[in-house]
């Protein structure tokens, strides 16, 4: 008889963990004989190998004759590791975690367990491992159920399409390129470009809005994770939000199992009915691990030494983001993949396979970047394949035109540098195209809700800002947003409420922006021809 | 050939082995026996046949009283 699912990590307890526990092991000591009469001694029949050699975190063991593929097996109580390629004659282990300690002639023995992780509602807030084993020296999470890492993704009749909008808070996604819940929209860009930061800003907007938040770190650097959590904690995002990490120190066992293990937690959720949002930050890390896995596993190699599965290492992780229907709990898991591309190739072969998985993508460009235009959103590149359907009507109607008033300012850049050559009307969707442009422009960590975003949107698109000086538009946003809440929050209030803009609440929109325009003529250019 | 192993915390008597060695060959065929002696197991003894093994030594049944009442606690 396999031996029946225990919790063995405790017995790998450093003393941090141990002292983090002591006031509760005080209390039951007294209370040990009681625990003792529910200990079963099994005597039954073990499955065991030996191992035989060990190279660069691969153990090769012998026996074994039953062990399952992707088990979980015990390498004489030293180490864990996932027996991943069940040979003629032997099993290759990998190591999950530093290999040191491992001799050869060490007993390798079952333990029964398909790869799985205990989850419950205590581990929201924490920092967890790809074992799913707390890192930020918390007490232990006691599991409710245990998640498994590998999954058939939900059937086509248990789903149900997408219709939910998911708020991130950064108006060029909300406007133009809008998510839903069950989404999977790609965030796509080279390095240092903003791709966490949107990530991040989606997670800090989700604090009223119901949605869970799971931030997968693979690869990263440990200060780098460090930094994250101090962000989410100081802005009480750690209280609906759980980070799994798997840092670049880490085995890439580990790098290769962390996204999977934010998605089994964030699956714990969604059989409660909940809405997830789960970050995976980055993928390309996530392939480079499982590269050096399969290499080491001798893996027939295909197009950049990748194993010929990557593609389904992405696929089946991505397919159990969905939206699940009524039946089924109505739940929601939204996936926002982040790929890392070299010199904005996004042709490359990673690239090009996550995105036809995705249903779209944000792409973010260096030259946007380096000429200040954060976040460095390409409007015309960025597709959300759900689009409209996932966006509130109050939405649509102002941003309705924006794409294709942006498309038009695009093509009549290049003349930019002559706008003094240049007839009426283009100066005029020139100057009209800037200003819509600065009104994207928006700081990481500042989102906005959707009925700010409307209403900014609203001045932008119907010509309010046209007299506004080009430079100070930011400054005129911040004071327009100040002034709304400060003299017509129950025009913001009835747009939350109604989402959507009524006939009769558009006119009170333009009366206050008009009025916001006269109260400050500082930031209004001053006209040719009369004195203001 | 099948390679059975006896682990036990102390020595086994010749008798009891041979008597052992007979009832195995009679189950496996031909087989070939190695007694060992481990005193980290305390006592009671650990057959292992091929890639099978059973443990019914006292160290092993403490590793799992250990393992359940930790998982209780």
């Amino acid at each position: 008889m396999p031996r029946k699912k225990t919790t063995t990590k405790k017995t790998k307890t450093t003393t941090k963990k141990a002292a983090a526990r002591k006031p509760r092991a005080a209390k039951n000591v007294f209370a040990l004989p009681s625990l003792l009469d529910k200990v079963k001694l099994t005597d039954g029949v073990e499955s065991v190998g030996e191992v035989v050699a060990y190279s660069d975190g691969v153990v090769r063991a012998s026996g074994l004759d039953d062990v399952q593929a992707g088990e979980i097996v015990d390498i004489s109580g030293k180490k864990f590791g996932l027996a991943l390629n069940l040979e003629e004659d032997s099993v290759g282990v990998v190591v999950m975690g530093d290999p040191m300690g491992i001799e050869v002639g060490d007993t390798v023995s079952r333990t029964g367990r398909i790869l799985s992780v205990g989850v419950s509602d205590a581990v929201i807030g924490r920092v967890v491992d790809s074992l799913g084993r707390p890192i930020d020296g918390g007490a232990p999470i006691a599991a409710d159920k245990y998640m498994p890492l590998e999954k058939v993704a939900p059937g086509v009749m248990a789903r149900q399409s997408v219709s939910e909008p998911l708020q991130t808070g950064i108006k060029a996604i909300d406007a133009m390129i809008p998510i839903g819940r069950g989404q999977r929209e790609l965030i796509i860009g080279d390095r240092s470009i903003g791709k966490t930061a949107i990530g991040l800003g989606t997670i800090l907007n989700q604090d009223d809005q119901d949605v869970i938040c799971v931030y997968v770190a693979v690869g990263q650097k440990r200060a780098s994770v460090a930094q994250t959590m101090q962000i989410l904690e100081e802005h009480q995002a750690m209280d609906y939000s759980i980070i799994v990490s798997a840092t670049a120190s880490d085995s890439a066992a580990e790098q290769f199992l962390a996204p999977y293990t934010g998605l089994a937690i964030a699956e714990y959720f969604l059989a409660k009915g909940r809405d997830v949002l789960i970050i995976y930050d980055d993928l390309s890390k996530h392939a480079q691990a499982y590269r050096e896995i399969s290499l080491l596993l001798r893996r027939p190699s295909g197009r950049e030494a990748y194993p010929g599965d990557v593609f389904y290492l992405h696929s089946r992780l991505l397919e159990r983001a969905c939206r699940l229907n009524k039946n089924h709990g109505g739940g929601s898991i939204t996936a926002l993949p982040i790929i890392e591309t070299q010199a904005n190739d996004i042709s490359a072969y990673i690239p090009t396979n996550v995105i036809s998985i995705t249903d779209g993508q944000i792409y973010l460009e260096t030259d946007l970047f380096n000429a200040g235009m954060k976040p460095a959103i390409s409007v015309g590149q960025s597709v959300s394949r759900v689009g409209s359907a996932a966006q509130v009507k109050a939405m649509k109607q102002v941003a309705g035109t924006m794409k294709l008033d942006l498309a038009q300012f695009r093509e009549l850049q290049a003349f930019a540098q002559f706008s003094s050559d240049l007839d009426e009307r283009t100066k005029r969707t020139l100057d009209r195209g800037t200003r819509v442009n600065a009104v994207l422009k928006q700081g990481w960590d500042k989102p906005l809700s959707m009925q700010e975003q409307v209403v900014v949107i609203f001045a932008a698109v119907n010509g309010y800002l046209d007299e506004a000086k080009e430079d100070v538009i930011r400054d005129w946003e911040k004071a327009y947003l100040d002034y709304m809440h400060t003299n017509n929050q129950a025009l913001l209030d009835e747009i939350a409420q109604e989402k959507k803009l009524s006939d009769e609440l558009v006119e009170k929109l333009k009366q206050a922006v008009s009025k916001f325009n006269d109260l400050h003529p500082e930031m209004m250019m001053v006209k040719e021809e009369t004195e203001e | 050939m099948k390679k059975i192993t006896l682990i036990s915390a102390s020595k086994i008597e010749p008798k009891t082995l041979a008597a052992f060695k007979k009832a195995a060959t009679k189950k496996y065929g031909e087989i070939e026996l190695d007694a060992q002696v481990n005193e980290a197991m305390i006592g009671g003894v650990k057959v292992i046949v091929g890639s099978k093994a059973i443990d019914m030594t006292v160290a092993g049944r403490l590793a799992q009283v250990k393992e359940q009442l930790l998982a209780q606690l």
